[in-house]
C-alpha cells in the first residue's frame, strides 16, 4: 500500500513537471501575482499590493496554513476568518499618508423630516445592473474582461445603472473589476440591499422609495465623479423628491 | 472612495446620506470626512453581510436608516 502511494505521488509530480521544470519564481513574484497578475484573486489581491511587505506576506502564509489545521481539528473556521479579516484590514490600510482626497470639513444636510414621511433611494458602488440593460459598452463585457480593463475603468467616468425597484434577483448581474463578486452573484443584497430596503418599508420604517435604485462601478475616475456625475445624480434624485440616499461601498 | 465623494457632493447639494463601508475601508471615513457612516465587520465585497443572511443584513440597513434621524455632524459614525 505504501509503495503504491509513493509511486502515485512520484507519478503526479512527474506529470506536474516538478522534476524537470526550471521553476525559479521569487517570493516577490508570487506575492505580486495575486494583484491583477497570473494568480489574480480579487478577494486576496491586497496580499500583492504595496501595503503588505514580502515578510508580512510570508508570515501570513505560514499563519494561514497553521490556522487551517487548527480549525480543521476544531471543525469550525472562526480563527481562519479572523486571520483573513485582520489581514484584509492591514492590506487596505495605506502605509503612507496621501493628501489627495483628504478633507477637513464634513458637508452636512440635516435630515429634517420624520422617517415615516421620507422618500429614500439606494445607490451601490458594486457594479450591479439589469442583465437585459447593460449600461456599459461594449455590451456583454464579462467579469474577466472587466478585470483586464481595470486601468481603463479607473480612468473612465462612472455609468449609473438604473434598476427598477421591482426587479427580480434573477435579472440582476454584477460586474466590477475591483472586488470579489462571488457573494454578490449569489445574493446581490450583500452590496445592493434592495430587498432589505423594501422589507423595511413594509415594516413602515420609512415612508417611500424611488421607482428605480442605482448602481455604478466604484473603480471609476474620481475627478469625474466629483465634478460632473455626482452633481448630476443629486439633481436627478432631487427631481424625484428624494430625502435621503443609502450609499453602499463595495 | 467613490462612495465618499458621492456622499460629500449629495450632502453639499441638500440630500442627506448614509454610507455603508466595511472595516477595511474605515480609514477613508476619517480621511474624507464622510457624513453618517455605518462600518460593518464584514469582508470586502460583502458590505451588508453574508449572502442570504437576512437577519444581519436587515440589522445593518435598519441601523443605517436610523442613523439618518439620530446622527449629528460630530457623531455620525457607527461600527456594527
Amino acid at each position: 500500500m505504501i509503495i503504491n502511494d509513493i509511486t502515485s505521488i512520484m507519478s503526479i509530480m512527474k506529470n506536474a513537471n516538478f522534476e524537470d521544470q526550471e521553476f525559479n519564481e521569487t517570493v516577490t513574484e508570487l506575492k505580486n501575482s495575486f494583484f491583477y497578475g497570473s494568480r489574480n484573486n480579487l478577494f486576496f489581491k491586497y496580499l500583492g499590493g504595496k501595503n503588505i511587505s514580502e515578510n508580512e506576506f510570508t508570515v501570513f502564509l505560514e499563519k494561514l496554513l497553521n490556522v487551517i489545521v487548527d480549525d480543521i481539528d476544531k471543525d469550525e473556521f472562526s480563527e481562519l476568518k479572523e486571520l483573513i479579516f485582520n489581514s484584509q484590514i492591514k492590506g487596505y490600510l495605506p502605509k503612507t499618508n496621501n493628501d489627495q482626497y483628504t478633507y477637513k470639513d464634513t458637508p452636512w444636510t440635516e435630515f429634517g423630516k420624520s422617517l415615516k414621511e421620507s422618500k429614500l433611494s439606494l445607490i451601490s458602488a458594486g457594479g450591479v445592473f439589469c442583465t437585459d440593460n447593460d449600461p456599459i459598452e461594449p455590451k456583454g463585457m464579462t467579469q474577466d474582461d472587466a478585470i483586464k480593463k481595470i486601468s481603463e475603468f479607473l480612468k473612465s467616468p462612472p455609468t449609473l445603472a438604473e434598476i427598477p425597484n421591482n426587479i427580480s434577483t434573477e435579472r440582476l448581474s454584477i460586474r466590477h473589476p475591483g472586488y470579489d463578486i462571488r457573494a454578490a452573484q449569489q445574493d446581490p443584497n450583500v452590496v445592493f440591499p434592495y430587498e432589505i430596503l423594501k422589507n423595511l418599508h413594509k415594516e413602515n420604517v420609512f415612508g417611500s422609495y424611488t421607482d428605480n435604485f442605482y448602481s455604478f462601478v466604484g473603480a471609476s475616475q474620481q475627478s469625474a465623479i466629483i465634478k460632473t456625475h455626482a452633481p448630476k445624480w443629486a439633481e436627478m434624485l432631487k427631481s424625484h423628491n428624494v430625502d435621503a440616499v443609502l450609499l453602499v461601498a463595495a | 472612495m467613490s462612495v465618499g465623494h458621492v456622499a460629500r457632493i449629495f450632502e453639499s447639494m441638500g440630500i442627506s446620506t448614509v454610507c455603508f463601508f466595511v472595516k477595511a475601508f474605515m480609514h477613508l471615513v476619517d480621511k474624507m470626512k464622510i457624513p453618517r457612516t455605518i462600518v460593518t465587520n464584514n469582508f470586502v465585497g460583502r458590505t451588508i453581510g453574508k449572502p442570504y443572511d437576512l437577519p444581519n443584513q436587515t440589522n445593518v440597513v435598519r441601523q443605517g436608516i436610523e442613523l439618518l434621524n439620530g446622527a449629528t455632524i460630530n457623531n455620525s459614525l457607527k461600527i456594527i
